[in-house]
């Protein structure tokens, strides 16, 4: 029988992932890709909570979170293409311009 | 739920969310994002909340998927070989995460889950989480509106492009001819 177990899991894994990718990626958008997976395994999480208990709050938390995951995304995007007109490149290890 | 089924979903999102994180070529990394998210959305289906496999379809695989793939092929130069971290930093990355996962899953091995294991329920009707969003939760509700629209106006703000002849304001020159 599939548990909570499982589930919970699913999303320690996913998490980790992520977190391998926000760390050792050098290009903006693959963290920012990185970063969704992370936001995913969180909200598989939620859901799951929700669905073995009987309850409406973590699905109404989890549709919450995409709708912030959605809003980190385009501003996430809106300053990566800021970062490239001005240093012509996107490598995160390049931008230290605020960096003393 | 057969368990068979459990164990296609997790490898349908756990094989396309490696390859996201290791592939060279970003842009396979794009396309086997939203496979991910897709196996996801079918694990929501499972959780009997297929209000939120919808969402997913449709914010995650749809919209977000589409505008990070756009960012890299607006910044990214195919010809240009993609340059990796140091050795080092993906060991100590690497080592860091398998102790988190050991962590995470350790935890949710021993905890006392309680009547929580017990068989699950047929999940949340849509009408009632429709009135909870105007009722329960109606002040993060309109929040979100809210912070989409800064979103949205915040995005402009910062993307487009500055425009060099604006430096001079309208009151400048009303105030030179007076």
């Amino acid at each position: 029988m599939i548990t909570i177990f499982h589930y919970l899991s699913l999303a320690a894994i996913l998490f980790c992932i992520g977190l391998y990718g926000v760390l050792t990626r050098r290009n903006a958008v693959a963290v920012l890709m990185s970063l969704e997976l992370m936001f995913n395994a969180v909200n598989i999480n939620l859901v799951a909570f929700s669905h073995y208990r009987p309850e409406i709050t973590g699905i109404a938390f989890s549709l919450f979170v995409i709708a912030v995951a959605a809003c980190e995304a385009t501003v996430g995007v809106a300053l990566v293409l800021a970062v490239y007109r001005n240093q012509k490149d996107i490598d995160l290890e390049r931008a230290n311009k605020l960096r003393w | 739920m057969s368990p068979l089924l459990f164990y296609t979903v997790a490898l349908v999102i756990i094989v396309p969310a490696l390859a996201v994180v290791l592939s060279e070529n970003l842009f396979h990394a794009g396309l086997s994002m939203i496979v991910s998210f897709l196996g996801i959305a079918a694990v929501y289906l499972m959780l009997s909340a297929p209000f939120v496999a919808a969402m997913q379809v449709l914010v995650y695989a749809g919209a977000i998927a589409v505008i990070l793939l756009f960012a890299f092929m607006l910044t990214h130069d195919i010809m240009q070989p993609q340059r990796q971290s140091a050795k080092f930093q993906q060991t100590a990355a690497g080592a860091v995460c398998l102790i988190l996962a050991g962590f995470m899953g350790r935890v949710a091995l021993s905890s006392n889950w309680g009547d929580l294991n017990r068989q699950a329920t047929e999940g949340v009707p849509l009408g009632v989480l429709g009135k909870s969003f105007l009722t329960d939760y109606l002040v993060p509700f309109e929040l979100i509106s809210l912070l989409l629209l800064m979103t949205l106006v915040g995005a402009i703000v910062i993307a487009r492009k500055e425009e060099k002849d604006r430096t001079v304001w309208p009151e400048d020159e009303v105030g030179t001819d007076s």
